[in-house]
């Protein structure tokens, strides 16, 4: 018979081993437990670790003129342990739209213990400067109640005052602001002294010099330019062309051509009848001058360029021409009427005198008629000036787009439709126009020559979508979100310098009919219907790094209210500009060149 | 004569012992185990609380952003702001940043634990001009 010592030893060997490894395994798990709760906690630091690291280098790029300066190399650790290191690069287009050069790329990554989170803003760059021009750039614009304001190279508006004269035009492209002063301010015409002609005996005449009547009573302009040292703005006076500094012709009234002449007398008798007449030449002022007239201001560089009247006072030209006939004393007088012409003129101001662009009178001979010419006359309410050309519609033909020559007005562009206003940039002129597509009953415009303001859409992507929340996206059922620009027309309110152009333009956002039940619906609600809606909102142009919306890009307007259409466009300094008015000046101040970084997309 | 089966009293003793001290020392560990497991238990507790304050801080005064798709993974709408400036003095903050701490602490059979997380927030992410 077998024997079956040891057995139970065996058992309890084995089931003492079973609890050893049971204990293990149960330890195992703990640990796991622990690990775990350590990781959450590791992992929270690390990703507040990487979003302070983002958005304090967020920070410090609207800071520092330098961008790359501002985050290169920043690492900071914070008192939870956790530690964040922060690089800027250009965006590479993981998230769609790559190639945009307005885009860059802040990753930061935070770490703590063994692990570690990124957060990644993909940043749109907003500012001025991006240009070099002769100072700093300052964006001119007016209110409606015609407070100035500017927005300087540290990309904060600031508001400059009242303008001396509210509704006048801003000009400046790349020198000092060029405005309008108040009504009554310019110089007064000169006093023109001419010959009044007092009947004399038989026929003849005596001229004697009459009181002084000015040469015009239309009431003519004055502008001034606005200094800034980087502190406090001043606007100084631009002194009115008057005689053009002498080079007009100025000739008071002569006898026998001399101005201090006497009048000399003749005596002639016939028959019974003896008459004294004066026998002397009398010659009226022969005088030019220049009124400024507006309101079309142009400027370019450190020149104002304004339309203004040529006028030309060619004084009574007179002599008695007495003879005797048939026994009678007859006078057949020399005589030409004084006569005041007055012709179009644009003037242009350069800081030391003001000199003829575009003058349609010529006066060769003082005693003679003026050369007129005959061709298109501008309207006055339209100036622009590209390499010292100037160019305004012409008066009768909204259409027809002028460029002024030295004595005349030639036609250059024809609009396809009523123009709406006319802007320079890159060196030519352009127009705003009618595109021929209609936009809720509004004329959609664009710039012609290839300025399209849609190509901002090039970055819809980027704008319009957040990948990590494309599950979301696929199951919600939302209206989808359209998003078009199209230009403001007006008179006056582009500006540009450089590459750099600005301008209004009007935002529509149209929100579609859910294609799916909505959120609303299932709610209980009422299935949400299509709607659209507008603002005014401030664009620019880069020919090199495209369009782009201020100061936020799109996305910053996505949630408009309905009914929000406004009229002006509010710039945070207490005010609303207001949209017809734009220019762009260049001073040398003491602002740091900053931009306003915006997070188009945020990533983790 | 025949012997007798079954086992000696040594042996049912040294298996007893050997059993007793498997089991006792299973039961001991079982004890620890539960007790960890409470703690991290507590711990998980204060982790959410940790989160939702430092949730609360950082988003209860951000402008919202314009669509949900453009929010933050952690975006907490409504929840009690609560800011704890200042930084740390070895931090060094531009202006216009905010600085958030919050501290968890709790006692346990231990002694004092805690959990401590920071951040920072930008004031004006999302605000023009």
């Amino acid at each position: 018979m077998r024997h079956h010592r040891g057995n139970v030893l065996v058992m309890a060997i084995f089931i003492a081993v079973f609890l050893f490894f049971l204990s293990v395994a149960l330890v195992t798990a703990n640990r796991q437990d622990i690990l775990l709760a350590l990781t959450v906690d590791h992992r929270l630091r690390a990703q507040l670790a990487a979003r302070a690291g983002s958005e304090i280098c967020l920070v410090k790029l609207r800071e520092t003129e330098n961008p790359e300066q501002a985050v290169s190399g920043y690492s900071e650790e914070l008192a939870s342990g956790a530690h964040v290191k922060v690089k800027l690069q250009e965006y590479d287009g993981s998230y769609g739209g790559g190639g945009d050069k307005l885009l860059k790329q802040l990753v930061a990554t935070g770490s703590s213990g063994f692990l570690g989170a990124d957060r990644t803003f993909v940043l749109e760059e907003v500012g001025l400067g991006l240009e070099e021009i002769g100072g700093l750039p300052f964006l001119f614009g007016k209110d409606a109640g015609g407070n100035l304001y500017a927005l300087g190279p540290s990309f904060k508006w600031t508001s400059l005052g009242a303008l001396p004269r509210p509704d006048s035009w801003l000009a400046a492209h790349g020198g000092p602001l060029h405005v309008m002063a108040p009504l009554g301010t310019a110089d007064k015409p000169p006093d023109v002294y001419d010959f009044n002609l007092q009947p004399g005996p038989a026929g003849t005449f005596v001229p004697t010099i009459g009181e002084a009547s000015p040469l015009t009573t239309t009431p003519h302009e004055h502008l001034l330019y606005l200094t800034f040292d980087g502190q406090a703005v001043k606007w100084v006076d631009i002194p009115d062309p008057n005689d053009l500094k002498g080079t007009g012709l100025n000739k008071p009234a002569t006898i026998d051509g001399k101005p201090d002449g006497v009048p000399h007398w003749a005596t002639v008798t016939a028959g019974p009848q003896t008459v004294t007449y004066t026998d002397s030449q009398y010659q009226g002022p022969l005088m030019e001058w220049w009124g400024l007239d507006g309101p079309g201001l142009a400027a370019e560089e450190g020149t104002v360029y304004c339309h203004a009247t040529h006028y030309f006072y060619r004084g009574l030209t007179f002599q008695n021409n007495v003879q005797v006939v048939a026994g009678a004393i007859v006078n057949n007088p020399t005589k030409v009427d004084a006569k005041l012409f007055a012709e179009p003129c644009v003037l242009a101001y350069d800081g030391g005198k003001w000199n003829k662009v575009v003058d349609l009178m010529r006066v060769d001979d003082p005693l003679g008629e003026p050369v007129i010419s005959r061709g298109p006359r501008p309207n006055k309410a339209t100036l622009a000036t590209v390499s010292n050309k100037v160019y305004a519609f012409q008066g009768n033909d909204p259409t027809q787009l002028l460029v002024g020559g030295q004595n005349d007005w030639s036609p250059s562009q024809r609009s396809q439709g009523i123009s709406q206003g006319v802007v320079t940039y890159g060196g030519k002129v352009r127009l705003y126009e009618a595109g021929g597509q209609f936009l809720d009953q509004n004329t959609q415009r664009t710039i012609v020559d290839g300025l399209n303001p849609n190509l901002v859409y090039q970055r819809d992507e980027v704008v319009g979508e957040y990948r990590e929340n494309g599950s979301f996206q696929d199951i919600s059922c939302e209206q989808a979100l359209a998003m078009e620009l199209d230009l403001l027309p007006g008179l006056n309110n582009g500006a540009s310098y450089g590459k750099d152009f600005y301008t209004f333009a009007r935002l529509k956002k149209s929100l579609q009919e859910p294609s799916c039940k909505s959120v609303q619906e299932l709610m209980g609600g009422e299935k949400p219907v299509a709607s659209s809606n507008f603002i005014s909102v401030l664009v620019h142009y880069n020919s090199d790094k495209g369009w782009q919306v201020w100061p936020m890009g799109m996305q910053g307007y996505q949630t408009i209210a309905a009914d929000s259409e406004r009229k002006g466009l509010e710039v945070g300094a207490g005010g609303t500009l207001d949209i017809q008015q734009l220019a762009v000046g260049a001073y040398k101040g003491k602002e740091d060149r900053l931009s306003h970084w915006v997070p188009v997309l945020i990533a983790r | 004569m025949r012997r007798r089966g079954g086992f000696t009293l040594a042996e049912c003793m040294i298996a007893l012992l050997f059993i007793s001290i498997g089991l006792f020392a299973y039961v001991s560990l079982h004890i620890r185990l539960i007790h960890s497991g409470l703690k991290l238990d507590e711990r998980e507790t204060h982790h959410g609380r940790v989160s939702k304050k430092i949730g609360a801080a950082l988003f209860g005064e951000y402008p919202v952003p314009p669509q949900p798709k453009w929010l933050p993974f952690d975006y907490l709408p409504g929840v009690e702001i609560t800011k704890i400036p200042p930084s740390p003095s070895s931090l060094a903050l531009p202006e216009g940043v905010l600085y958030y701490q919050t501290l968890e602490e709790w006692k346990d059979r231990n002694g004092t634990q805690s959990i401590l997380v920071d951040t920072c927030k930008a004031e004006k992410v999302f605000v023009g001009w």
